[in-house]
C-alpha cells in the first residue's frame, strides 16, 4: 500500500510520465523495432530468404570472420585514433570560437561570423574531396605554395601515411565546428546577467569572468557535448575519409567502416557488416557507461 | 566599461582571428559558386577559381528545368511543415521531465538510458525498412517524418538548458499552483527560446538534408524529397563506373552527360537556399533568452 | 503554445495504421486465359508489375510519366497488359541495388525486374524466388528471339541453371573490356613520334612527353609521361591493365580467373608477368614518367590533367572518346584516340575480360500469374524496336526510351561492329539493322565533319571506326588470340565472396607500394604469398570444382 505521501508524489509525478509516452512510444517501434535485427549479425543473412525467413543461424561466426581479417587490429587503431582525435578536437575549437565570439560586442558582425563559420556544415564530402585534392597537392596546391613560401618542403598532405590522420583530423574540424558553436552559444545565453555583474563590482577583469563565470556556465553542455561523442569512439567519418584515402594511406587511414564497406561491395554482407555495427554500438556503450558513472562519481554529476 | 589596453589588443586579435577563420570557411563557397555557374569544360580543365569562367545557368536549368524538380521540392517543404513541429513538439515534452532532478522525478534516469540507447545502436538498412513497411509507411510521407520522429541528440540538448535555469523560477510557479503543464508553457518555454531556436534548427537542416530515407522508404520518384531527387540527378562518375561494372557504349554514353561537379556545385546551393533563409532569422533568438525571461521570473 | 496535444499525438499515432489498413490489395482475382501467339492479346486485361532502373539524366519525353508513357501505352494496346510501377530507383547509383535488397527480404518482389548483381540473382534461384521461364519461353517467343539465344548462347546459359531459363539475360559479350593505349593526337605531332608498338617505343614517349614539350607552352617538363590512377587494377582509365596485359597478364578488376595453358586454374594478379610490369612501372615513377601525386587522384581527378593538357597518354578502356576525352574534345578540339596495347619482347600479350556470362539479367518472381507476360513483351519489344522501321525505332528506342519497356534486348552497338565494318567497306548503312544503322551514321557523319559537334558522333566514332577501338579488339587481339575470358560466370565460392575485398586490398596496396618504391620489385613474391594465404588458395581449389574443365 502506498502512502499518503508517495501518492501524492506519484500524483504529481504523473504527467511526468504522460508526457513522455509519445516519445517512447515512438523509440519503441522506430528505434527499438529494428533493434531486433542485429540478429542479422548472428546469421548467414540471405537477402532471397526473407527476412523472416529460413536464415542460417551461426552463432558468433560473423564476428570470428570480422576478427580473423587481416589488418582488423591496425583498422581498429586507425579509427580509434581518428575518432579520439576528431572528437577532442571537435570540443575544445568550437568552444574556444564559441567564446572569442563571444567577446565580439557588435552584433551584426557576431552574427556574420556564426553564419559563416556554420557554412561548412553544409558541404559534401564528395564535393570537398575533389577541392582538397587540389589545394593539398604537394605541387600545385594552394597550401603548399604557401608553405613554401616561409620555407616548408611540400608535403604529401594525401599520400603520405604519416600525414593521412591528421589532414583527416584538421578538415573534419574546419567542416563540423560551427555545428558545435551554436550549440555553446547558445548555452552562453542561459547565464544569468546578474553574475557578470556583480563580478565586475568585484574588480573582475574579462579573463577572469571568463575563467570563473562563462566556462563554469556551459561546463555542463560541454561534459554532454563531451560523453556524446564518445559515442563515435568508433565512427572514423566514412564520408570523408572514403573520398579522400587511397591504398597508399591504408595503414594509417583505413578505419572500421570504409574497411566494412569494401568487405561489402562483392555483395550484400549484410551479416558482416551487422556484426561490425553491433562491435560499434557495444564498445561506444562500453565507453558512455563508464565516463557516466566516472562523472557522478568524482564530479556527482550525471550528464544525462 | 573602460577599455585597458591590453583589452585593446585583444579585440583587435580576436577580430583578424575570426576574420582569417571566416576567410578559410567561405572560400570553398565562393570556389563553388563559381563552379557552379561556370562550363563544365573549364570545370574539367580545372581552370575556374573564384569567379565563373564562361559564365553559364545551365547546371541550374539542368537541374531546375523537370516537373520532377518542383514535385520534390513541394515534397521537401510538406516533410519539413510536418517533421520540424512534430520533432519539436516530442523534443519539449520530452526534455522537461527528463530536466527534473531525481527527486522530483523519479524514473528520470531509467528514460534517460532509454533515450540515449538509441543514439548507440543503428539496427542497420534491412530491420529499419521493415518496421517502416510493417507500420505501413512505405511511400507515404510519415516514413520521413515518423523514424525520426524523437532525435535524442536535440532532447539532451534541450533538456540540459532546462536543466540549468535558475530552480527558483520553477519553484516560483510551483507555490503559485502552477501544475507541469502549466510550469512548462509559462515558465520554461518563454526562457528557452535560444534553445528551442537551436533545435529548431538542427531539425529543420536534418529534415532538410537528409535523402537516404527518401531514396529507400518511397517508390515512386514523384514523391523524392528534394535532396533525394539531387542524388539522382548528380552522380559522380567514380561512383558511377563503380556502380556499373559492365560499361558499354550505351551506359557510357550517361557520362557525356554527368559534368558531376558543376551540377554538383548547383545543387548544394539550390538546396541551401532555404537554410539560409531560415537562419538569420532563429538567429535572432541565440541573443536573448534568460536576459527576458529573468526579468518576468 | 496551448496544444492539444492529445488529440495531435492520437492522430500521428493512428496515421500510420490506416495507412497500413488502405494499403491492402485485391487478391483472388481469376486468372485470365493466356492468348495464344507470341503477340496475341490478353482478352481481358491483366495487371502486371514490375520495378523501373532509371539512370543518371535518363529522361522521359513529351507528357510521359513513369506510369504512362509511350511504351506503358502500346504495351496495353498490344497486349492487353496494364503495367503498374512497384518501385523507381536509380541503378546509376547504388540506388537500385539497395532498395532492391530491401524489397527481397521483405517479400515484396513485383512481377517483372532486373538485376546486374550475379549474387543476388543466384541466391534468389537458389531460394525458389523465381519462375522458371523454361516452358513459357519454348512456347512463346519469337523465332527472332530464339535466334538471339544462338548468338548469345554464353549469356543465355549464365542465365540458366540446370538447363532451366530463370531470366532473360543481357544479350552482349564482353569482348570490348580489353584494355587500350590512348593518346592525344596533337602530343603525338608536336613530338614528331608514331604510337608505340612495344613497350620500349612507350617508355621513351613517355620520356618524351615527361620531359619535353608536347603541349607547345614552352615550358619543358611541365607535363606527364603516362597517366596512372589511385585505384590501379579497375577497369577504367589510366589503369595498369594495359601495361601489364604486355607481359602476359590478363587483368580485369579482380574477376580473372582462367585456366592457365596447363589447364590449372589461377589469377590474373598472381602471374610471374606481374613482376617485370611493377619493375617497369616502377622504374617509370623514379623517373618521373608517371605523376608523383597519383596515389592521390581516382579517376575523375585525372580527367582535370587530361583537358588541361598535362597528361597525353593512358592506357584506358573503349569508351574513351565518351568520357574522359570528350572533354578535351570539346575545349580545344583535339582528338584522341585509341591504339593497340604496346608489346613486350618474350611476352605473349594477354587481354582479360569479364565472363560472357555474367551481366544484367530480368527476372519473373515464383508466383507472378502471368508469367508468360514478360515473353509477350520482349517479343513485343523486338517487333516494335527492330522491325516496324525508323519511325518506330525513333519512337521507341531513341533517347534511352527503351528502357520504359519492362524487358528489353540492350544489345549494344558493340555487337553489331562486324555489320558496321561491312558498310563502312560498302559505303552505305543499306541492310544494316536499325541499331547499326545509327551508328554507322555517326562514324561517317563525325569522319566527314558533318557532325562534328555532336557529342555521340565523336563517341561511336572513337569505338566504331575502322580503327576505332572495338575494331582493334576485333582485328588485333582476337587474332592473336589475346583475349582471355575469365571463368567466373554466377556462381562464386564462399571464400571467394568474403576475402575478395581483404585480395583486393592486399593486391592494390602491394603494387602501389612497389611502383613508389616504397618496397622492393621481390616484395611481389611476399604478396603472392599472402593472398594464397589470405583466401586465395581456397578460391583457386573451390573454382576448380566449380568450373570443371
Amino acid at each position: 500500500m502506498l502512502s499518503l505521501r508517495q501518492r501524492t508524489k506519484l500524483l504529481r509525478e504523473l504527467p511526468l510520465y504522460v508526457m513522455l509516452i509519445p516519445a517512447v512510444v515512438l523509440v519503441i517501434i522506430y528505434s527499438y523495432g529494428p533493434m531486433a535485427g542485429v540478429a542479422i549479425a548472428f546469421q548467414k543473412f540471405v537477402p532471397a530468404r526473407g527476412f523472416f525467413g529460413d536464415q542460417d543461424w551461426v552463432g558468433w561466426a560473423n564476428f570470428r570472420t570480422l576478427f580473423a581479417m587481416p589488418n582488423i587490429w591496425p583498422v581498429i587503431r586507425n579509427t580509434v585514433l581518428i575518432a579520439f582525435s576528431k572528437m577532442v578536437g571537435g570540443v575544445v575549437v568550437p568552444v574556444t570560437f564559441a567564446l572569442l565570439l563571444n567577446e565580439i560586442t557588435n552584433i551584426t558582425s557576431k552574427r556574420m561570423f556564426q553564419t559563416l563559420v556554420y557554412l561548412p556544415n553544409f558541404l559534401s564530402w564528395v564535393i570537398m574531396a575533389g577541392i582538397f585534392i587540389d589545394i593539398l597537392s604537394p605541387s600545385q596546391g594552394l597550401v603548399n605554395t604557401l608553405l613554401g613560401k616561409v620555407g616548408v618542403e611540400p608535403l604529401f598532405f594525401l599520400g603520405n601515411p604519416s600525414l593521412f590522420p591528421a589532414t583527416m583530423v584538421i578538415t573534419d574540424i574546419w567542416k563540423g565546428f560551427g555545428f558545435g558553436t551554436i550549440i555553446y552559444l547558445a548555452a552562453l545565453t542561459s547565464i544569468d546577467p546578474a553574475l557578470y555583474e556583480s563580478a565586475v563590482i568585484d574588480g573582475a577583469n574579462r579573463w577572469q569572468q571568463t575563467l570563473y563565470i562563462t566556462l563554469p556556465g556551459i561546463m555542463g553542455i560541454i561534459v554532454l557535448m563531451s560523453v556524446l561523442s564518445l559515442a563515435n569512439i568508433l565512427n572514423g567519418g566514412f564520408d570523408q575519409i572514403y573520398n579522400m584515402y587511397s591504398p597508399v594511406v591504408y595503414s594509417t587511414g583505413d578505419i572500421l567502416d570504409t574497411f566494412v564497406y569494401r568487405l561489402g561491395i562483392e555483395q550484400a554482407q549484410y551479416s558482416l557488416s551487422t556484426a561490425a555495427g553491433l562491435f560499434k554500438s557495444g564498445v561506444s556503450l562500453l565507453f558512455i557507461v563508464a565516463s557516466y558513472h566516472l562523472a557522478d562519481r568524482y564530479a556527482g554529476y550525471r550528464v544525462f | 566599461m573602460k577599455t585597458s589596453a591590453a583589452r585593446r589588443v585583444f579585440v583587435v586579435c580576436n577580430t583578424v582571428l575570426l576574420l582569417v577563420v571566416a576567410v578559410i570557411c567561405i572560400a570553398p563557397f565562393v570556389n563553388l559558386l563559381a563552379i557552379s555557374f561556370s562550363d563544365k569544360v573549364s570545370v574539367a580543365a580545372g581552370d575556374v577559381t573564384f569567379y565563373p569562367i564562361g559564365f553559364t545557368t545551365v547546371a541550374y536549368e539542368f537541374i531546375t528545368n523537370t516537373a520532377k524538380f518542383t514535385q520534390s521540392l513541394v515534397v521537401s517543404f510538406e516533410r519539413v511543415a510536418l517533421g520540424v513541429p512534430v520533432n519539436l513538439l516530442l523534443i519539449v515534452l520530452t526534455a522537461y521531465p527528463l530536466s527534473k532532478s531525481v527527486r522530483e522525478f523519479h524514473a528520470r534516469h531509467i528514460f534517460s538510458w532509454f533515450f540515449v540507447v538509441t543514439i548507440l545502436f543503428n539496427a542497420g538498412l534491412i530491420p529499419t525498412y521493415m518496421v517502416v513497411r510493417y507500420t505501413g509507411l512505405i511511400d507515404s510521407i510519415w516514413s520521413l517524418v515518423l523514424p525520426t520522429s524523437v532525435p535524442v541528440f536535440s532532447v539532451l540538448v534541450a533538456m540540459n538548458f532546462m536543466r540549468s535555469l535558475p530552480k527558483e523560477m520553477e519553484e516560483a510557479a510551483y507555490i503559485d499552483g502552477a501544475n507541469h503543464v502549466q510550469t512548462l508553457v509559462r515558465v520554461i518555454l518563454p526562457v528557452s527560446a535560444p534553445t528551442i531556436a537551436t533545435v529548431t534548427l538542427f531539425s529543420f537542416v536534418a529534415h532538410w538534408n537528409s535523402w537516404f530515407d527518401g531514396m529507400i522508404y518511397m517508390n515512386k520518384i514523384e514523391h523524392y524529397p528534394l535532396q533525394t531527387y539531387l542524388h539522382t540527378v548528380v552522380v559522380n562518375p567514380a561512383e558511377f563506373l563503380r556502380a556499373n561494372t559492365d560499361l558499354t557504349g550505351n551506359l557510357a554514353k550517361y557520362l557525356t552527360l554527368i559534368s558531376h561537379r558543376t551540377t554538383g556545385a548547383a545543387q548544394m546551393f539550390l538546396a541551401m537556399i532555404p537554410v539560409l533563409v531560415v537562419y538569420p532569422y532563429l538567429q535572432k533568438y541565440f541573443t536573448t533568452g534568460l536576459v527576458m525571461g529573468s526579468v518576468k521570473g | 503554445m496551448k496544444w492539444p496535444t492529445v488529440v495531435v499525438l492520437g492522430l500521428l499515432l493512428a496515421v500510420p495504421v490506416l495507412t497500413f489498413a488502405s494499403g491492402e490489395t485485391d487478391t483472388g482475382a481469376a486468372r485470365v486465359a493466356a492468348a495464344a501467339g507470341p503477340l496475341g492479346a490478353y482478352e481481358e486485361p491483366i495487371s502486371v508489375s514490375w520495378s523501373i532502373q532509371t539512370a543518371a539524366a535518363s529522361k522521359l519525353l513529351d507528357d510521359d510519366t513513369w506510369e504512362d508513357n509511350r511504351w506503358s501505352r502500346l504495351i496495353k494496346e498490344k497486349l492487353n497488359i496494364d503495367l503498374e510501377v512497384a518501385f523507381t530507383a536509380d541503378s546509376s547509383t547504388d540506388a537500385y541495388r539497395t532498395k532492391l535488397n530491401a524489397v527481397i527480404a521483405a517479400g515484396d518482389l513485383p512481377d517483372i525486374f532486373k538485376t546486374q548483381d550475379a549474387n543476388v540473382f543466384l541466391q534468389l534461384v537458389q531460394n525458389d524466388q523465381l519462375a522458371d521461364l523454361t516452358d513459357v519461353y519454348e512456347a512463346y517467343a519469337t523465332d527472332s528471339i530464339k535466334s538471339y539465344q544462338e548468338r548469345f548462347a554464353d549469356a543465355y546459359e549464365g542465365a540458366s541453371f540446370n538447363g532451366r531459363l530463370f531470366a532473360i539475360p543481357r544479350m552482349n559479350d564482353n569482348f570490348h573490356n580489353a584494355p587500350f593505349l590512348w593518346i592525344r593526337d596533337d602530343w603525338l605531332e608536336n613530338t614528331n613520334s608514331e604510337p608505340p608498338n612495344t613497350i620500349e617505343e612507350l617508355v621513351a614517349l613517355a620520356e618524351l612527353f615527361a620531359t619535353g614539350d608536347p603541349d607547345g607552352n614552352g615550358i619543358d617538363g611541365d607535363t606527364y609521361g603516362l597517366a596512372l590512377n589511385r585505384d590501379l587494377i579497375r577497369q577504367n582509365h589510366a589503369s595498369i591493365l594495359g601495361l601489364v596485359a604486355a607481359f602476359g597478364v590478363p587483368g580485369h578488376g579482380m574477376n580473372m580467373f582462367y585456366r592457365d595453358d596447363d589447364g590449372n586454374m589461377t589469377f590474373s594478379w598472381i602471374q610471374p608477368g606481374m613482376k617485370p610490369a611493377l619493375a617497369l612501372l616502377n622504374s617509370m615513377y623514379e623517373r618521373g614518367l608517371i605523376n608523383q601525386e597519383f596515389t592521390a587522384k581516382d579517376e575523375s581527378a585525372l580527367v582535370e590533367d587530361w583537358t588541361s593538357a598535362r597528361i597525353g597518354m593512358a592506357y584506358g578502356s573503349n569508351w574513351g572518346t565518351w568520357y574522359p576525352y570528350n572533354n578535351v574534345y570539346k575545349r580545344d578540339g583535339v582528338i584522341s584516340r585509341a591504339y593497340p596495347i604496346p608489346t613486350a619482347a618474350g611476352y605473349d600479350y594477354k587481354v582479360g575480360i569479364q565472363s560472357n556470362r555474367v551481366g544484367q539479367v530480368t527476372m519473373v518472381r515464383a508466383d507472378a500469374q502471368y508469367p508468360e507476360a514478360i515473353i509477350k513483351i520482349l517479343n513485343l519489344y523486338d517487333e516494335t524496336v527492330n522491325f516496324s522501321g525508323d519511325d518506330a525505332f525513333n519512337r521507341y528506342w531513341a533517347d534511352e526510351q527503351y528502357r520504359l519497356s519492362p524487358v528489353y534486348i540492350d544489345i549494344p552497338n558493340e555487337v553489331y561492329q562486324p555489320e558496321v565494318n561491312l558498310a563502312l567497306e560498302r559505303g552505305s548503312a543499306e541492310g544494316l539493322p536499325a541499331f547499326a544503322r545509327r551508328s554507322y551514321q555517326y562514324v561517317v557523319g563525325f569522319a566527314d565533319g558533318s557532325l562534328a559537334d555532336n557529342d555521340n558522333a565523336y563517341g561511336t566514332w572513337g569505338q566504331q571506326n575502322e580503327n576505332g577501338s572495338l575494331n582493334i579488339v576485333l582485328h588485333r587481339y582476337q587474332p592473336d588470340n589475346a583475349v582471355v575470358q575469365s571463368i567466373l560466370a554466377i556462381e562464386r565460392p564462399d571464400a571467394w565472396l568474403t576475402n575478395v575485398s581483404v585480395l583486393e586490398t592486399l593486391a592494390i596496396t602491394a603494387f602501389t607500394e612497389i611502383i613508389i618504391g616504397q618496397r622492393p620489385v621481390e616484395y611481389f613474391d611476399t604478396f603472392v604469398e599472402q593472398w594464397l594465404r589470405a583466401g586465395g588458395q581456397d578460391t583457386l581449389d573451390a573454382l576448380d570444382e566449380m568450373y570443371p574443365e
